[in-house]
């Protein structure tokens, strides 16, 4: 039986979408069995960041509608054997979705798979409502400044109390708080919330703090998903994020600001 | 002719003015009260229809369609529509609508005692009961506590803490940690926007109106 992982956030644009990508690669290369189904019907992007644009020709839709097989649908990701995508449309809305056809893919799913991805649309309407009803387990990506630590807070309520496991009375979904786009530098200089304030406004255990980085545009505009760029940061920071949910005890890094070397205080260099 | 006079009631940091509908409500009479509302008031957007229980759902849908043409007439906006029996967030016509207890009845759903919750209230949740209400985790930033009764926060309250929502000026809110955004205690409200002095952040807090009706918020010594 497979475990549901929803990567959601509330807001747009704090890296749900590269999260999803990195965080499913990294569980495949782990040896896992792992799809990442995107639930941004309409503003589909997962299959980009992906690099498998070119590749899409049924989406989850064709197969909500019953228009197509999973099997047809689920495409094969170029790095790694164990991973498969399940694109959204482009041309239809997020009404496409209904919640018995997106229950349905999901059981399909979990005959085959050891993990499904849910990579969650932006807002609080029917795709992302969608995306976290069928979740086991919630990484809520969240960037350091308040309106964003806002929404996620906000979808942290709708999963105790809307999800499927709060409607059948089971046990919590297990949400992870995830802090991307961290500048320590901004940080220490009070322009950015610091990790613990966010721990402290949302109160759910940190499974990671993926820096602020330019790798991980280049790495979405060449379809790579950042956890696969060798020797950055950020694909650091996602291995990190891997071995903690899967268990282990991984020290928090890329939480403080690199000390400056004596020269570069003297000189004033190095920014 | 059953237009009840305005019910002015407070919620969050808006006024909105109620304008309850009866079986036999004529609505030439709507439009001449909503005529006599513009001239007395200036909170033009804030009107909320409620209606009679003995209306079923299917008039009240035709009365909501002949008073928004006359409220498009009179330039005036219908807010929203005050309604028990239909789910919260659904919309009657696209008006939005709300489910609040209405104040001259006692609301369906009556638990009349202590409701407690002990996991957090997060931003968008609304958590309503007649009676007291006891968290035992924090109430974040665009959370509401809604009692008839009192409210006990034994954590931060960050969100909106309403008690006494029924009139009862005799409710308190304790909290103790202290940062609301808005209080209120039998439809006497403040938002606080600035910031909490020194003495109530450090202390646990205890809100209460005092006998001109003002809300004092104090510390209580442990």
């Amino acid at each position: 039986m497979a475990k549901v992982i929803v990567i959601t956030s509330g807001k747009g644009g704090v890296g749900k979408t590269t999260t999803s990508a990195s965080f499913a690669s990294g569980l495949a290369l782990k040896g896992f069995k792992t799809v990442v189904v995107d639930f941004d019907i309409g503003l589909r992007n997962l299959d980009l960041i992906m690099g498998c644009e070119r590749r899409v020709v049924y989406d989850f839709v064709n197969v909500v509608q019953g228009e197509a097989t999973l099997h047809q649908a689920l495409i094969k990701d170029k790095n790694c054997d164990n991973l498969y995508i399940l694109a959204a449309s482009q041309t239809k809305d997020k009404e496409a979705l209904t919640q018995d056809g997106v229950g349905n893919v999901i059981d399909e799913l979990s005959k085959d798979f050891d993990y499904i991805v849910c990579d969650s649309p932006a807002g609080i309407e029917r795709g992302s409502f969608l995306a976290l009803y069928f979740a086991d387990e919630a990484i809520v990506v969240t960037n350091p400044e308040v309106s964003s630590v806002r929404d996620s807070d906000r979808i942290l309520g709708i999963l105790s109390s809307k999800s499927k496991r709060a409607v059948e009375g089971k046990s919590k979904i297990k949400a992870h708080l995830l802090v991307t786009r961290y500048n320590p530098e901004r940080v220490e200089n009070g322009e950015m919330l610091s990790v613990k304030d966010i721990e402290d406004i949302l109160r759910i255990p940190l499974i990671g703090v993926i820096p602020e980085s330019t790798d991980v545009l280049q790495a979405s505009n060449t379809g790579v998903p950042a956890i696969n760029l060798k020797e950055t940061i950020v694909s650091e920071a996602y291995w990190d994020v891997i071995g903690r949910f899967l268990g282990e005890d991984k020290e928090l890094r890329f939480v403080n600001a690199p000390r400056k070397g004596f020269f570069q205080r003297i000189f004033g260099g190095g920014n | 002719m059953v237009i009840r006079n305005n019910v002015k009631f407070t919620h969050a940091s808006f006024e909105y003015y109620v304008l309850h509908i009866g079986l036999a409500t004529d609505l030439s009479q709507v439009e001449s009260k909503l005529i006599d509302f513009i001239g007395s008031s200036n909170h033009k957007e804030n009107i909320v229809l409620s209606f009679d229980d003995d209306l079923n759902l299917e008039s009240i849908t035709k009365i909501v369609a002949a008073i928004s043409k006359i409220t498009i007439k009179l330039k005036i906006q219908l807010h929203s529509i005050l309604e028990n029996r239909v789910i919260h967030d659904d919309k009657i016509l696209n008006f939005p609508v709300i489910n609040f207890p209405k104040s001259s009845k006692k609301p369906e759903v009556l638990f009349n005692k202590t409701l407690i919750i002990n996991e957090p209230i997060r931003s968008g949740m609304r958590i309503i009961n007649d009676g007291d209400i006891v968290v035992t985790s924090f109430v974040s930033n665009g959370a509401e506590v809604i009692a008839t009764g009192n409210i006990h926060i034994y954590g931060e309250l960050k969100g909106k803490a309403i008690a006494g929502s029924a009139g009862d000026k005799s409710a308190k809110i304790f909290a103790l940690k202290f940062t609301p955004e808005l209080i209120s205690i039998g439809g006497i409200y403040r938002a606080i926007d600035t910031k909490i002095p020194e003495n109530l952040l450090n202390n646990a807090v205890m809100v209460s109106l005092d006998d001109k009706s003002r809300l004092s918020i104090v510390a209580v010594k442990i």
